[in-house]
């Protein structure tokens, strides 16, 4: 085995191994500390080369450690996937400091191919594609490399990597097209949800005014798409929507906490969620939930249809949705959502009269006084209450204010600057004094439209508080928080943002969320498409046709009068050398030109007929004058020596 | 190829499993056949086990993951029937005689248009001929071992190429027409006037060590006319020089060679016999003025065609119950 190939097989290993490393390192259920072994341990291999190896013993020891301690690791309560994956790492480790023989070259290619498919069940992020492109080559050229050693008559050198792009290009071009092709099978869902994810985010049942603030980040929560064609109707329609999530309605040390609530409706897996039937000129949308690890589903006002859901789901007396057990992974609902403006509400029974917690009028004093200080005397409570959110809209908005801990509102009404919570929770206690009942709504309202994919993205920071007062027989909202609020915004670079999160949509679109129906929409949009480009292509391949075949003419053409005017230039020469050529007449069918050496004449035909019968233009005149002259100069050097 | 699974020390029953399924040729189209090595058992096995998992859970990273080592495996399949396709016709470079028990190593290079790196198994069933191809960067180099203990005069075509280039994943199998004549003659017996067995007798002087060629070593060569550097202890290695002078002088200008085998000899002596006249023959060479007669046919040397006979008829000459065509020259008989 030579050196050169013997190392090329243990860099290409290695690049297989971290590829799988990088495609596992993506999941959440992985540690820094222990994918950087791994790494770390490569670099090192890869710097000092064969002098940084243990032997396969005590590589071996590395990955039975690995295995004690995982086992510990799930004695201590750690989650089995978190376990798998440090052990799956601590092997890779093993793998990658261990000796180099040919059974550690397999060991490589076998643990990063594992370590790949184990990130393809826990991770779903976009970046995935990075490592699977760089495995896929990696695997290609060690594969070739290993092939080719100790072969009869020595090793076989591995092709060089500018060949590799034609094939590689190929390979992805095929992989796409199985998984275009491919069916897809509906028993997934009696499995455990595949990609699961980390708890990240969501909003609790119980909150504590002023720790709002602290989680509004630039974190996506949800993207919703249109799955109709209109791209600027469903931008009007879906921006300016309230998603509707936890209902909060005890009062109690500046804790808004939620009610008991009982189950009036479940949905088993599988079946749709109808709120309004045949809803005319309903939106058709997508929305693709992040995951998180509250059970709350956030939908828009207006929502009239969710199609089926993977798993069970139901709605409270509190008009919250909830799946039956929060899944730990990136969602995808279908549902139809109804025009702004039609006669629509909140997706609540809201019909269900206010509960205890909700008339309760233990009232903190503070509120009192304010109300009792900003409404005219005797006016009836629902014009009061209006009169108050008027007044909560005249105030500054502002999501970092310094509040007294010990008593919030009376700071926030003092210096009539706070956050929504704040200004929800003073119109919601301020109505329950009024005698109206009333509850405050966490949720999320408007969105960031994405104009390079024409999504909607709702962030974390587009949480949002508002109240639900008991009017007129209906809950019926009211959101006392200033315009102002939807100004503030702290992405950075918002149109590398909107162009990374088009990207990470669809990868979730056409990827992770590819089913069946979707490659049917796919072929039927691309006949579609094909119909119409069809004849354009055609044409256009016919023009390519004939412009190439022109092309060739002219260059023969080209060729041609070159040739000519290059035997004319020989055929001169000959003349001087008492020589007449018929044009029929093939150089090398006359005879040596007097005075010139057989030797000189020969060779330089034969790079003559080299030059013409090769596919590269011809040399210039000049360069043939010269070529000419230097057969002249060999007579006079020859006919000097003679002289002397 | 370095990387067998065998070196992962499976379980005995399992490499018993997947030598017996590595055995096996599928064919996929008229004249071609795959199998598996056993890293492509390894890798069919992944398959199996991935797109199962991909099939059951759903999951599309699974199914991108599939296609991917699906893509690999087909794209490898497909290069291989590239590679085997960009092979040139190899019947011109088999040697145009082989002489029995002698021999022969091949070693040819050869530029080609393929950049493929690949080891190549080329096998003519029908002379039972194995070749190797080493194909790297543009550039084949063709080695064989070439060695025959019967005589032969066969016309092979049927050739098969195999590789599992060039991942070593599948083993590929092509079979073609690649005519060539496969001539095995009778090891030459030197032989001369004094019915000496040795070319030239150890009393024989030469003069300077310019020597023309090497011969095989046949018995009663001279010890000091053998090329040791080109030999080694084992005597059917020993090459003898040939110098111009030592060729002897023949005046002997015709041989007849009776193909009868009497009661007391054996096979053995009938090829020593051939033998004898294929020393003969080739010390002629072409464009000689010599007339040969085996048994029932008659040669003219000056005829290049009847050159070319002669030694076909050698290859394939059978013991005759007729005596030899009449005619002048010396007979060589048992």
């Amino acid at each position: 085995m030579k050196a050169t190939q013997s190392n090329e097989a243990e860099h290409l290993t290695v690049g297989v191994l971290m590829s799988g490393v990088a495609a596992l390192a993506l999941s959440d259920f992985v540690s820094p500390i222990y994918w950087s072994l791994p790494v770390i341990a490569a670099v090192l291999r890869l710097a000092y080369g064969r002098r940084f190896a243990l032997s396969e013993m005590h590589a071996s020891f590395i990955g039975w450690f690995g295995f004690l301690w995982v086992g510990l690791e799930l004695i201590l309560g750690r989650a089995w996937v978190v376990a798998f994956t440090d052990f799956l790492l601590i092997l890779a480790l093993a793998v990658t400091i261990e000796s180099a023989t040919p059974r550690n070259h397999l060991h490589r290619m076998l643990t990063g191919l594992f370590l790949m498919l184990a990130g393809a069940v826990l991770t779903d992020s976009v970046l995935y594609a990075i490592p699977l492109l760089a495995l896929m080559w990696f695997i290609w050229r060690a594969s070739s490399c290993l092939y080719g050693l100790e072969q009869v008559g020595g090793d076989l050198a591995t092709p060089r990597i500018r060949h590799d792009f034609r094939s590689n290009s190929l390979m992805v071009v095929m992989t796409l097209s199985l998984f275009l092709l491919l069916p897809r099978f509906d028993i997934q869902s009696k499995l455990q949800p595949t990609q699961p994810r980390m708890a990240t985010t969501g909003f609790s049942d119980q909150v504590k005014l002023g720790d709002f603030a602290h989680d509004l980040d630039s974190t996506v929560v949800m993207r919703i798409e249109s799955l109709d064609t209109d791209t600027l109707y469903f931008k009007k329609q879906i921006m300016n929507r309230y998603w509707r999530g936890v209902v909060l309605s005890t009062y109690q040390h500046h804790v808004w906490k939620q009610r008991a609530s009982k189950k009036i409706h479940t949905w088993s897996p599988e079946q749709d969620i109808i709120l309004q039937k045949n809803k005319p000129n309903a939106i058709n949308v997508a929305l693709f939930r992040e995951a998180s690890d509250h059970p709350y589903m956030m939908l828009a006002n207006g929502l009239t249809h969710i199609e089926a859901l993977h798993s069970a789901s139901f709605q409270d007396d509190l008009g919250q949705f909830h799946f039956s057990k929060p899944p730990h992974r990136r969602l995808r609902f279908v549902m139809q959502i109804a025009p702004l403006g039609s006669a629509s509400h909140a997706p609540s029974p809201s019909d269900i009269p206010p509960q205890a917690d909700e008339k309760n009028q233990d009232v903190p004093q503070v509120i009192q006084d304010w109300v009792k200080d900003t409404i005219v005397p005797n006016t009836p409570p629902p014009q009061a209450l209006q009169q108050l959110n008027q007044t909560l809209h005249g105030w500054t908005y502002d999501l970092h204010v310094t509040l007294d801990e010990q008593h919030p509102l009376a700071s926030f009404i003092q210096m009539k600057r706070g956050h929504c919570e704040l200004y929800a929770s003073t119109l919601a206690l301020a109505a329950r004094n009024l005698g109206i009942p009333a509850r405050i709504v966490n949720g999320y309202f408007g969105g960031e439209w994405n104009d390079t994919g024409n999504f909607l993205i709702i962030r974390q920071q587009h949480a949002h508080s508002w109240v639900e007062v008991w009017l007129n027989g209906h809950w019926q909202r009211m959101d006392p928080t200033p315009a102002s609020r939807w100004q503030l915004t702290n992405i950075q670079f918002p149109a590398w943002d909107h162009v990374w999160e088009t990207v990470k949509l669809t990868w979730y679109r056409y990827i992770l969320e590819f089913q069946n129906q979707d490659r049917e929409a796919l072929f039927k949009s691309l006949m579609n498409g094909l119909k119409i480009v069809l004849p354009w292509l055609l044409l256009c391949l016919m023009a390519v046709f004939v412009l190439y075949q022109m092309y060739q003419k002219v260059k023969k053409y080209r060729h041609t009068i070159h040739l000519h005017r290059h035997q004319h230039v020989i055929d001169m020469w000959l003349l001087q050398h008492a020589i007449k050529r018929e044009p029929f007449e093939p150089l090398r069918c006359i005879e040596t030109p007097q005075h010139i050496k057989p030797e000189h004449w020969l060779a330089w035909l034969k790079q003559w007929e080299k030059d013409v019968y090769q596919q590269k233009p011809l040399p210039p005149i000049r360069q043939l004058k010269k070529q000419l002259k230097t057969l002249d100069s060999h007579l006079r050097r020859d006919s000097k020596k003679w002289l002397f | 190829m370095a990387y067998d699974p065998s070196d992962l020390r499976l379980p005995p029953w399992l490499l018993k499993l997947l030598n017996a399924l590595i055995r096996l040729r599928i064919p996929i189209a008229p004249h071609w056949k795959i199998g598996m090595t056993r890293a492509g058992g390894l890798m069919f096995f992944s398959l199996l086990g991935l797109w199962s998992a991909a099939f059951y859970s759903g999951n599309n990273l699974l199914y991108l993951c599939g296609g991917m080592l699906l893509s690999i495996a087909f794209l490898a399949c497909i290069q291989g029937i590239q590679i085997l396709r960009h092979v040139p016709k190899l019947g011109h470079v088999l040697p145009t005689v082989l002489e029995q028990g002698v021999p022969h190593i091949l070693r040819q290079q050869q530029a080609i248009e393929t950049s493929a790196s690949a080891m190549i198994e080329v096998v003519w069933n029908q002379a039972d001929i194995h070749m190797q191809i080493n194909m790297q960067r543009q550039r084949m180099t063709i080695m064989a071992h070439l060695f025959s203990k019967q005589r032969a005069c066969t016309s092979i075509a049927q050739q098969q190429l195999s590789t599992a280039a060039p991942l070593g994943l599948w083993q590929l199998e092509y079979q073609r027409q690649d005519a060539a004549l496969w001539l095995v003659l009778a090891a030459p017996v030197a032989w001369s006037e004094t019915q000496s067995l040795g070319e030239v007798t150890a009393s024989q002087r030469i003069d300077g060590d310019e020597y023309d060629d090497l011969r095989a070593y046949v018995a009663g060569d001279s010890i000091a006319r053998i090329h040791w550097r080109k030999s080694t202890l084992n005597p059917d290695t020993w090459r003898i020089k040939r110098f111009t002078q030592a060729q002897p002088s023949h005046h002997q200008k015709h041989v007849r060679v009776d193909l009868r085998l009497p009661a007391y000899a054996n096979e053995k002596d009938f090829d020593r016999l051939l033998g004898m006249a294929w020393y003969w023959l080739k010390k002629q060479g072409q464009h000689s003025h010599e007339h040969f007669i085996l048994g029932q046919q008659y040669f003219d040397l000056a005829v290049p065609t009847d050159y070319q006979a002669a030694i076909k008829a050698l290859a394939q000459a059978k013991i005759e119950s007729m005596p030899p065509l009449q005619g002048e020259g010396m007979l060589l008989s048992l």
